[in-house]
């Protein structure tokens, strides 16, 4: 503010004649003067106040009932720099930032489409904080995005400090474990979700960009996927959903073997096991809670704790809790391998939202087990499935390629095909322009 | 008021399941898994119920604590034996297995059991083969996958018996000979309980194999034969004998054959062996069968250094040798 607007009329006054009229006067400063870039003229109060407490100037002339209104905020921000929660090996390591402006030029780099839109809008009764619903135009579904915007309509509160609270608005059902709408510090996994054909949703003051709808593939896709060659990245992806079953079912089987079905294990290991739980005090049941209390109570610790003490916190803290407990009789050394190996499994899931809602899930599994042996785990298998298959995200099917079977879909979905194979947009997503690249042109 | 009844039942169901589940939970150190059973006639001198049949029924345990301590410790001073031998007499097996109930402080179950023995002095009596293997067949918890033995002398000592090899469990033990058994010609591929139901409700004969003791092993060769039509013991017949069935069988995918040729002894080594049979029954009172048998083979062993190119037809008289060993035991009808 101060070399553009403050310099330049004191300089000013030393220079050429000025008119004397001072509407005249003001529009040569509007016009000649003021040197900065975005530089309105406005006329009622009302026009101003978002701005000014924006961090714009208004100019104002003596004797002039028009104002000035410039651009010039400009304040402290944090850099760009790695997501913290979605780190990959290889591919970009930009994330976003607070500031919105910054956030729409990370996206705008990677998608230099004129049909990509941006739409202001502004939540918070009180905190007027500007939002941007983008998308490409073309490509998107118009009555998703008509939805969308329904919903933002409706959106009632005094500030929304973090996307989590427009989440919460827009989700199709808010009791559910699975989180409907993905969240994402990573501009190219934005801008890919933008090319599918789906709305993202960015907030100033946040890091986290809404992506809508969401899939239940999405969640356990990750931009590397995409970056690595395909035989590895289906190798991964098929990890990855192996890890989703161990952190799932993982302690509930140990639960149900071990109390109800002995009979269904190997006779060697189940003698390994006997014989491990010889004088353990507490039934699998109870072992297994009790465990699964102390590995989340020291995953939250760990995430409270400053960087390098939270990391030792973790690992240290699991093995030596883990140790002295199978050293004091407390829990059989098969439980504590179960539990670090089902840890482990959880934190593969590329989504944080979609891990914590597995742990969530595991404990129902757990009860489950605990009341009814194996028979109990397939009948809450059998709720879970029926909830994901009836459960939509802002109307798409959240269990999209498996439930409603596309078959176009099933190339990027548990395998990734060769990048030259996937040439539609997810036919899920019934998208305007259906293929991508120079095909058929 | 609809909103709060459909409160009402699902309290009431959740309730249900939280006090009626878990009915069934077991810890598993508190079950005793059997690996063996084996049954014996019970000596006059024990304490005999009412009714003629006299059972002794031995089940073998699993100390959990005594195999872990004796795999790691190695046998230093007085280890814990791995396995624990409990014997019931009575007149049915289910009623000796529900007697183990309050002998043992851990829960009986059976869904390990790796082998049945079944001592030959029960074979002499007719159909207590076949009624003993009821229960086996019957019980839900008994898998059809456990091997059926018949050992000559009593079944019991069989799973006492220390074969030194590092296996501390001598139902796994003999298990584990079984295994080797498949590749054998002195005996037939071992029988399990699922195929023990198919013959004993079949008419066709059928064999089980046999265990003997000798002073550091347990050896299998040999065969049980049994009637088709009443499940009668009708004799044994040792591993020669056993081999000539094999062959006709044309189940002697292994093993080899021993021959002398010109002194000299020569191995010859079976790999695929096919037999036709053909019967002819045009008069009852004469049946024909006759046996084709084609074996393929190499030569495996051979003293001496003579070559080998006009010996093979010698092979072949040698080979007959073999099946005259092989008595009728087929009864056709």
């Amino acid at each position: 503010m101060h070399s553009n607007i403050m310099k330049n009329v004191q300089h000013v006054t030393e220079r050429k004649q000025l008119p004397e009229n001072p509407k005249q006067l003001l529009h040569t400063i509007f016009l000649e003067i003021i040197s900065a870039t975005d530089v309105k003229i406005a006329k009622t109060i009302d026009d101003l106040f978002n701005d000014l407490l924006y961090g714009n100037t208004i100019f104002l002339l003596d004797g002039v009932d028009m104002v000035l209104n410039i651009n010039t905020a400009g304040w402290e921000g944090r850099q760009i720099e790695e997501p913290i929660t979605e780190g990959v090996i290889r591919g970009p390591r930009e994330g976003f930032v607070e500031n919105l402006l910054t956030n729409m030029m990370l996206v705008r780099r990677h998608i230099r489409d004129p049909n990509l839109r941006f739409d202001k809008h502004s939540i918070g009764k009180r905190s007027k904080k500007y939002m941007i619903v983008s998308y490409v135009e073309g490509i998107v579904h118009p009555e998703l995005l008509q939805e969308i915007k329904r919903r933002l309509q409706t959106i009632d509160m005094d500030d929304a400090p973090d996307t989590g609270y427009i989440e919460e608005w827009l989700q199709d059902s808010f009791l559910s474990p699975f989180p409907q709408i993905t969240n994402t510090e990573r501009p190219d996994k934005v801008s890919s979700a933008l090319l599918q054909g789906k709305v993202a949703i960015l907030l100033d003051g946040t890091p986290f960009v809404l992506i809508a709808p969401a899939t239940f593939g999405n969640a356990l896709q990750s931009p590397e996927d995409y970056y690595e060659r395909f035989v590895i990245a289906t190798f991964i992806r098929l990890l990855r959903y192996l890890a989703a079953f161990i952190a799932i079912f993982m302690p509930a089987l140990y639960i149900a073997l071990l109390s109800y079905q002995p009979g269904m294990l190997p006779t060697n290991l189940t003698i390994s096991i006997a014989a491990a739980r010889e004088g353990v005090p507490f039934p699998p049941f109870v072992e297994a809670i009790m465990m699964v209390i102390t590995m989340e109570l020291l995953r939250e610790a760990g995430a409270r704790l400053p960087k390098t003490i939270g990391q030792t916190i973790g690992i240290v803290g699991g093995l030596v809790i883990g140790d002295a407990a199978v050293s004091a009789g407390i829990v059989s050394p098969v439980m504590v391998v179960i539990i670090a190996l089902n840890a482990v499994a959880s934190f593969a899931i590329p989504e944080y939202s979609l891990g914590i809602s597995f742990r969530i899930i595991l404990l129902g599994f757990m009860i489950a087990a605990g009341l009814l042996g194996i028979y109990g785990i397939i009948l809450a298998y059998i709720m879970v499935n029926i909830h994901i298959v009836n459960l939509k995200s802002v109307g798409v099917p959240y269990s999209a390629p498996f439930g409603p079977f596309f078959k176009g879909d099933w190339n990027d979905l548990v395998m990734r095909a060769p990048l030259q194979t996937i040439n539609r947009r997810p036919v899920y997503m019934q998208t305007k322009d259906d293929k991508s690249g120079n095909k058929g042109e | 008021m609809a909103k709060s009844k459909t409160c009402c039942i699902l309290v009431c169901f959740v309730c249900l399941l939280l006090t009626a589940g878990c009915w069934d939970s077991k810890s598993i150190e508190d079950r005793g898994f059997i690996v063996g059973v084996a049954l014996d006639i019970a000596d006059a001198g024990e304490n005999t119920p009412l009714g003629s049949n006299n059972l002794a029924l031995t089940v073998q345990f699993i100390v959990p604590g005594g195999y872990a301590t004796s795999q790691s410790s190695g046998g230093s001073g007085a280890t814990p034996k791995a396995y624990k031998n409990i014997t019931g007499t009575g007149d049915s097996v289910f009623s000796i297995a529900h007697q183990m109930d309050t002998k043992t402080s851990k829960q009986p179950y059976f869904e390990h059991i790796k082998v049945v023995l079944v001592s030959e002095e029960i074979l002499k009596h007719d159909e207590l083969f076949a009624s003993i293997m009821d229960v086996f067949i019957r019980e839900p918890e008994m898998r059809r996958g456990v091997d059926v033995l018949v050992t000559k002398g009593e079944a019991k000592k069989y799973l006492a018996f220390d074969a030194h090899e590092g296996q501390q469990i001598p139902a796994i033990y003999i298990s584990k000979i079984l295994e080797n058994t498949l590749q054998s010609k002195r005996t037939i591929h071992p029988v399990r309980l699922g195929k023990m139901h198919e013959y004993l409700l079949g008419s066709s004969s059928f064999a089980v194999p046999v265990a003997s003791m000798e002073k550091n092993n347990i050896d299998i060769s040999g065969v049980a034969v049994f009637h088709g039509h009443n499940n009668k013991f009708i004799g044994m017949m040792n591993a020669n004998e056993t081999t000539g069935l094999n062959l006709v069988t044309g189940n002697m995918k292994y093993g080899g054959v021993e021959f002398k040729i010109n002194n000299r002894l020569m191995n010859f080594e079976i790999l695929d062996s096919k037999s036709k049979l053909k019967v002819d029954a045009s008069n009852p009172q004469q049946v024909n069968i006759q046996v084709d048998i084609k074996l393929e083979g190499r030569i495996e062993e051979m003293y001496g250094d003579k070559r080998l190119l006009n010996e093979n037809y010698i092979a072949a008289m040698e080979k007959k040798f073999q099946v005259k060993l092989n008595p009728l035991w087929r009864n056709l009808s």
